[in-house]
């Protein structure tokens, strides 16, 4: 267990306590993941550094064309935020499942990304927008693709006992844009999904374009279709390419056996299965999240 | 409806209306538990507390070769370590004994070796990795069919299957082999026109009570312990305790707290005994507190079963033979819930020809406990979709071929016994009265499913005490722990046979030293079996105060009589007095009156509930996944001494029943290890995938309860996942030979993967 709770007023401030306790240290947020690591003996930071109270931490914006959310917003920030609802719902709905609501009341985006879970629900939609992260660092500040973010289970390309995710951002999708989330799990609420896909396209006279497909869990990270996503670009959005793409999709994943999930064999074609769900909707012209519980 | 009371009514000549019994008041505690100020077990602190953490198998299998404590010790902050060695010699039944702090091998991942005491939990917890343990990692066996192969690992070199035979002279890991058989099964089978059988396999599935156990202990000087714990029974634990620390009964004071939640799975001790030895041997208080991922690992789930039934039925409807092999995982140690599968599992029909076999086997997963109904889910998930097979070869409506098949009083059962009265055919009756039964299903992908399925109500012994205070009101000692609300109901039947409102009836639980053996709060008998000693303690107060009235009116006491809460006595029309008025009046006459109740239940022959499940249920075909759309559930309960009580018996039966049709179970690698320890991962349903479920309370009275009470609370459970299998039977033309029924499992039965 941890020494000290240290509560950091700046992200300088943040960087010079991590800094100070050269690895002992670790950040935290939401704590919902870090705490029970802790608990369990699985984090060995002496010193915890709060950035909850780092003013900004908690905005939620739109500016130049892009959505701009603080590392800090909580799950339940995001899915009740008006701004999100109406210009990125796939990011809201996805916030709306995860966990329960005192998880969702305290986790957070970044902690949902830095956690680096591939089934992650944030996770998925944020990749799926194409965001990225601000890190900074004592070397500075850069911005980090979220395609890229993840590196492993539970790894990612931030350091947390040196660096802090200071911003989350993406592109807002212009009024040609659909997004769905297709999410299938045991039980409705306070549950990992079997199998997650979110979908964001244009369609332009009648194509496909700008087509992104994420799948999780199916890989180490979540998995972008990009196959699959090029296979629909220009093409017209009918059942038959719909269809198509999806068995691409299913051939392209290799999901593990899971007692808990089911074969792998099971995942893969449900993958097809979600995946043509979600550009079915996608191609009608729905821009909504839905949890198929 | 409470009557109205006219002090100068005449006494009528027919028994008074029920004036308690049937009505909603809210449960006694109920305001305390939901607004914080409920004493749970983990609630317990004492000056100089110390904390208990429990050491446990990170193996399946495995012979301890040494462990050593010392390291552990002589950390800052202990207090003391115990092992198996701090048991006194010889003491307890050895896989008590062995189950409590491991022997010479360890049997389960999680299974108890050491327990240290220190300050806070945490040094507790740092001193547990200094504790070296040295182990001969042996091959686990995992799965009832395996175990009981010849050449399976034995867990115990010394055990011997039990059967009809006698004992076998070679090991195994088959503790018993039981049998039923009635009539002649093969000529039964041969008079057959359609027969069908099939194969059932069933996880182990977790009780999922949120409450942790949690066990705190205080030695006093006299060589006395007392012991707080959350448990359903406080005497079984002090029976535990007594036997494992060679302690004599009237040394140890068991103190139950308030419970949360128990499912049977509560009725077994297991941090007691470890946090009396850390106590004792630190010459502090101690208190244990499990974790959930120690609950889920090493407390007892519900046996994992391959159950194999065969029936056979005449074109006439009529079945004419069944069979049924019944191998149910106990755990480590033996003592599976097999015995009741085997009694439940053709309970609800007429049979004239069975044959039953049952084995209790032991596998390297946690010693197995009871959970709601015991044993009786996983038959009852196989044998009604055999039924239900049956009906449909025969081209017969499933409710009407049970209605054909049903017992009914005199009925002898396979397992020998002929029924009393019990509502078989009320509760189809009602079932296919109720409009859901014949309502459209309103979509594609809709089934439709129900089952049938039976539990047969434990009486037990039970005690309660009344003592009547000077402001007319009592206060009722109850022996039985307050599970589910039954102390309310048991405090109502109290309150109806004295005559008294239900405020005027203060109930309390009682500690092991002030009120006799009670039996755990368990097997649907708390409300029946503890509400006939609360009836006795009220006729026993009635009888005492009746002497006193006879004393005071100087009237023979044979003359006085109790109604409607007033003594009168026959010889003078002028003499009256209210139960308060001659409270009052008690010290003046002879002192205090207190009644007492002390019964066996058992001596009873007693009928169980059977209940009727409709299911509705939208199968999503691509994916597999299940959506309980409307439930009805039909039970006969005998009287429902609080209604709105027994409703809620029901809808929780029947949401457990859905977690363990479509979402929970205990699943483990093949090494042994729970894959899913956490409530995350071992899915008891929520609030948000359970529909509405409807009660329908069919009353059939128990002819030996004064009021005619049945259980109700572990026959919700039984025909869930036969009613759900069924209903998915209809959408899919496939039968669900496993449980849990998962969208992977559902869609490789229909073929799709």
């Amino acid at each position: 267990m941890w020494r000290d709770y240290l509560f950091a007023r700046s992200v300088d401030e943040a960087l010079e306590l991590l800094a100070r306790h050269e690895g002992q240290a670790r950040l935290i947020a939401g704590g919902t993941d870090l705490v029970l690591q802790c608990q369990r003996g699985e984090c060995s930071a002496q010193v915890l550094v709060d950035v909850t109270r780092i003013p900004g931490m908690e905005r939620i914006d739109e500016r130049d064309g892009s959505i701009i959310l603080g590392a800090g917003v909580t799950h339940t920030q995001a899915a009740s935020s008006a701004l999100l609802r109406l210009r990125a719902p796939l990011l809201s709905e996805a916030c709306r499942v995860i966990g329960g609501p005192q998880v969702r009341n305290v986790g957070t985006l970044a902690g949902n990304l830095v956690a680096a879970l591939p089934a992650a629900d944030a996770s998925l939609a944020l990749v799926a927008l194409d965001g990225e992260a601000e890190v900074a660092s004592r070397e500075g500040r850069r911005w980090v693709p979220l395609s890229e973010f993840h590196a492993g289970v539970g790894l990612c390309r931030v350091d947390p006992t040196s660096e802090v995710m200071t911003t989350l951002r993406f592109r807002s999708l212009g009024s040609d844009y659909r997004a769905a989330h297709e999410r299938l799990a045991r039980r409705r609420v306070h549950a990992l999904p079997i199998m997650n896909v979110a979908a964001v396209a244009a369609v332009r006279e009648g194509r496909f374009a700008d087509v992104r497909i994420v799948v999780a869990p199916v890989a180490p990270t979540p998995l972008r279709l990009r196959q699959c996503e090029a296979f629909l670009e220009g093409r017209q959005a009918t059942p038959e390419v719909i269809r198509e793409a999806a068995d691409l999709a299913a051939s392209l994943v290799h999901p593990r056996d899971s007692l808990l999930r089911g074969s792998g064999e099971y995942r893969r074609a449900l993958a097809g299965v979600m995946v043509r769900r979600a550009l079915e909707r996608v191609a009608g012209g729905e821009q909504t999240g839905r949890t198929w519980t | 409806m409470p009557m109205p009371r006219d002090e100068h009514q005449p006494v009528p000549e027919e028994p008074a209306p029920l004036r308690v019994i049937g009505t909603r008041p809210p449960l006694y505690g109920a305001v305390d538990k939901v607004t914080g100020r409920a004493v749970f077990g983990a609630d317990i602190s004492l000056p100089g507390l110390l904390h208990g953490k429990v050491l446990r198998s990170p193996h399946a299998h495995a012979r301890i070769v040494s462990i050593d404590t010392s390291r552990a010790e002589s950390y800052p902050g202990v207090h003391a370590v115990v092992t198996a060695r701090d048991l006194p010699e010889g003491a307890g039944e050895r896989f008590e004994r062995d189950n409590t702090l491991a022997g010479d091998k360890v049997l389960y991942v999680g299974h108890p070796i050491a327990a240290v005491a220190a300050e806070s939990p945490h040094i507790a917890e740092e001193a547990l990795a200094l504790i070296d343990v040295q182990y001969e990692v042996l091959p686990p066996v995992l799965d009832v069919r395996r175990a009981m192969e010849a050449d399976a690992p034995l867990l115990h070199e010394a055990l011997r299957t039990w059967s009809l035979a006698g004992q076998a002279a070679s090991p195994s890991n088959v503790a018993e082999h039981l049998q039923h058989v009635k009539g002649d099964p093969e000529r039964g089978f041969a008079e057959a026109d359609v027969i069908v059988e099939r194969s059932f396999t069933t996880t182990m599935v977790h009780q999922g009570y949120i409450e942790p156990h949690a066990s705190t202990a205080l030695w006093h000087p006299d060589g006395s312990v007392t012991v707080w714990t959350c448990t359903q029974g406080a005497f079984p634990v002090r029976e535990h305790l007594s036997s494992l620390l060679h302690l004599s009964m009237a040394r140890i004071r068991v103190v139950p707290t308030e419970i949360g939640g128990g499912f049977g799975g509560k009725a077994s001790s297991y941090v007691d005994v470890v946090a009396a030895l850390l106590a004792r041997k630190a010459g502090r208080p101690a208190k244990v507190v499990m974790g959930r991922d120690e609950v889920l690992k090493a407390t007892g789930p519900t046996p994992g079963t391959f159950i194999r039934v065969r029936m056979g039925a005449r074109r006439d409807g009529r079945i004419v033979a069944a069979e049924a092999e019944l191998c149910y995982e106990a755990g480590a140690y033996p003592g599976s819930s097999v015995g009741s599968g085997a009694d439940t599992i053709f309970a609800c029909y007429d049979i004239p020809n069975a044959r039953v076999d049952g084995y209790d086997v032991v596998v390297n997963k946690p010693r197995t406990s009871s959970y709601r109904a015991p044993g009786a889910t996983p038959a009852v998930f196989a044998v009604e979709q055999v039924v239900d097979e049956l009906a449909e070869r025969l081209g017969i409506d499933p409710l009407e071929f049970r209605l054909l098949n049903c017992a009914r009083e005199g009925t002898r059962r396979v397992s020998g016994q002929p029924y009393p009265r019990v509502g078989f055919a009320e509760v189809l009756e009602a079932a296919r009265a109720h409009p859901h039964y014949r309502a459209p299903l309103g979509g594609p992908n809709r089934g439709r499913g129900i089952a049938f399925g039976y539990w047969g109500n434990w009486a037990g012994q039970s005690c309660c005490t009344i003592s009547v205070n000077a402001d007319g009101t009592v206060s009722l000692l109850s022996g039985s722990v307050d599970v589910s609300g039954a102390l309310t109901g048991i405090a109502m039947q109290a309150a109806e046979e004295l005559g008294l409102e239900l405020e005027q009836v203060q109930v309390r639980v009682a500690d092991t030293a002030s009120i006799g053996y009670t039996d755990v709060s368990a097997g649907s008998r708390t409300t029946f079996g503890t509400g006939l000693a609360a009836i006795e303690a009220a006729c026993d107060v009635i009888a005492q105060m009746c002497a006193r009235a006879a004393r005071l009116w100087g009237v023979p006491v044979e003359t006085v009589s109790y109604d409607r809460a007033a003594f009168t006595t026959s010889l003078d029309p002028t003499k009256r007095l209210s139960f308060r008025e001659l409270a009052a009046q008690l010290s003046a006459t002879g002192g205090p009156v207190m009644g007492r109740g002390n019964v066996d239940g058992d001596v009873l022959r007693r009928g169980g509930a059977p209940g009727l499940h409709i299911a509705d249920v939208e199968l999503d075909p691509e994916t597999g996944k299940v959506t309980v759309l409307r439930y009805t559930a039909v039970q006969d309960v005998g009287r429902a001494v609080h209604p709105g009580n027994v409703e809620g018996q029901i809808k929780g039966g029947v949401a457990q029943g859905i977690g363990w049709a479509l979402y929970e179970g205990c699943f483990y690698g093949e090494d042994g290890q729970l894959l899913n320890p956490t409530l995350l991962d071992n899915k008891l349903p929520t609030a948000m995938d359970i529909p509405e479920v409807e009660p329908v309370i069919v009353e059939v009275p128990d002819p030996v309860h004064p009021y005619g009470v049945r259980g109700a609370g572990e026959t919700p459970i039984v025909p869930v996942a036969g009613a759900i299998a069924n209903a998915l039977y209809r959408i899919t033309e496939r039968r669900m030979e496993r449980l849990p029924m998962t969208p992977a499992y559902i869609l490789e039965r229909m073929g799709v993967i």
